[in-house]
Formats: C-alpha cells, structure tokens, sequence
C-alpha cells in the first residue's frame, strides 16, 4: 500500500513539476507578447501567472515533503489528520 | 474593460496599420461572455474531481495527506487553466480597415496565426450576421460572416461570438463598403501603387505604375 501511496505522490508531484515549468514559460512568453504580435499583456494577466507560478512552488514541496516523509517510513496521515481533519 | 479596449485600438493603430491610405476602421474581440461557459465547465471538472479524489481518498481508504495533495494538484491545474483560457481569449482579436482585414490569435507556447484579407484584392459580396442559441439570443451575440470572391474561389471570414452582431454588421456595411468603393474607384489620395502576390509566390509585393513622359525625338 505504501508503494501505491508513493507513485500518487510522485504522479502528483509530475504534474505540478510540469504546471510550474509550464505556467514560467508561459510568463516568460507572455512578457515577449508584444514583439511577437504587437499587444502586449495587462498587469493582472501577469499578476494572475505569477500567482499561479507561487502556488505550484508551494504546492511542489508540500509533495516533496510528503514523499519524503512517505519514503522514510513516517506515516504522514498522521499529522494531517491532526491539523486539517481533527474531528475524523 | 473598456480600458483593455482602448489599449487593444492604440496597439492596432500602432501595429497593424501598415499600408498608404490605410485607416482602422473596427477593432474587436470575442464578447468576454464567452468565456463563462469554458470556465463554468473548468471549476465544474475540478469540483468533480475533488470529490473523487475524497471518495477515495477520505471515506474509502484514510489518507487525507494523499488528498491534500490531490487538492492543491487540482487547484493548481485549475488555475493554469482558467490563466490559459483567458489568455487566449486576450490574444484573440479582430482588425478591420479601409484596406485590410485580420484575424490575430496567438496562443502563447501553442501557435501564433494571423489571417489577413487585402481588400484590394478581392471583392466583397456579403456581410451576414447570425445569433444562435437562447443564451446568445439574450446576449445579444452572434457571428459576422464577410463573403469574399476571389479570382479562384470564394473565401469566408468570420467574426465569431461578437456583441451586438447587427449592429457591428451595419456599421460594417456601411464604413468597409464605402471605402471598398472609394478604393476601386481611385478617390483615396496618396495612393499610387497597389499589392500584388504571384501564383506560386509565398511575399505580397508594393507595385507603383510609373508615370513616364512620352519620348519626343528632338530634331
């Protein structure tokens, strides 16, 4: 079960991995919009990616994490249940 | 909104009026309506899939680390979704001018195409608008179709999801018909010279008829 468990993980973790690269290039593309079709972005189009870009930095270590704590044997359920499910 | 429109006519003006003679007649993009039902559908899909991933994840087997990290997976794809769908919907937009129509969409890491129609080069014999559906009834949008004879066949160019169709179809007619007319006729000032492509030949060519003085032999 615990091997099932790392493979979500790690399947999760790709998919964040690829959002994070995926949403930078965006930014980085999006910022070069204007010599490419001669409109660049609004402000809140950027400000939107770069929330986007944070959001997958924390998202991607709180998965590295629980891999971590997965792949050491420690039963990460534990401490989430306490902090996000305490009535379960 | 409205701001986001000014800035789209000054980048058009500034980048898209190219030719001698040339004036920005219409500059429009999709009605932002448009994009309610992809996003609809977006957070629909995420809201379906969390409740899978806690079916799973919750009440089925006990891991609700798995499903915090299926959570923040989902809000995450959400997010570049909802930033992609708006994006494109940005970078989407129409040109119109006396002498020149377009068609920009550009998807940023997808694809970039411009579609152009040089009006000097071909004839316009139709202007229809049409409104499909309840929703966009009550919208109040619809498509534009221009019909274009071309020396080989006959081309459509579509206006697609526009606000007030009827009314950007009229002022259409009336401005883009007009200048059409004025061009064939030779009234626009400033103009010596039109564009040309060859069969075969990928490059718009600037041609000048030059005016030659007739040759009188001295004797």
């Amino acid at each position: 079960m615990e091997y099932l468990k790392l493979t979500l993980y790690l399947l999760f973790l790709a998919t964040i991995g690829f959002m994070l690269i995926y949403n930078w290039l965006y930014l980085v593309r999006i910022k070069t919009s204007d010599n490419k079709i001669g409109i660049s972005a609004p402000n809140f189009i950027k400000t939107l990616l770069s929330a986007s870009i944070t959001v997958s930095i924390i998202a991607f270590f709180f998965v590295v994490l629980m891999v971590v704590l997965t792949s050491i044997g420690i039963n990460s359920s534990d401490f989430s249940s306490a902090i996000i499910f305490p009535q379960m | 909104m409205e701001a986001i429109n000014d800035k789209l006519k000054t980048a058009a003006e500034e980048k898209f009026i190219t030719l001698p003679g040339e004036e920005l007649i219409l500059v429009q993009r999709k009605y932002f309506v448009t994009l309610l039902f992809p996003v609809f559908f977006t957070i629909v899909s995420a809201v379906l899939f969390t409740s899978i991933f806690f079916g799973a994840f919750i009440l089925l087997f006990y891991y609700p680390s798995l499903f915090i990290a299926a959570l923040i997976t989902i809000l995450v794809v959400t997010l570049t979704a909802l930033t992609k769908l708006l994006i494109d919907w940005y970078f989407n937009f129409y040109v119109v001018t006396n002498r020149k129509i377009l068609e920009i969409r550009y998807a940023p890491l997808v694809s970039k195409q411009i579609n152009k129609v040089l009006l000097d080069q071909v004839r316009c014999t139709e202007i229809d608008s049409k409104t499909d559906g309840l929703l966009n009834e009550m919208l109040d949008v619809g498509d534009i179709t221009m019909t274009f004879d071309r020396p080989t066949h006959r081309e459509e160019f579509v206006f697609t999801s526009v606000k007030d169709p009827k009314e950007v179809e009229r002022y259409l007619e009336s401005t883009l018909v007009r200048s059409i007319r004025q061009f064939d006729n030779g009234t626009f000032e400033n103009i010596d010279g039109f564009w040309n492509k060859s069969r075969g030949d990928s490059k718009w060519q600037y041609k000048e008829e030059l005016q030659v003085e007739p040759y009188v032999a001295a004797n």
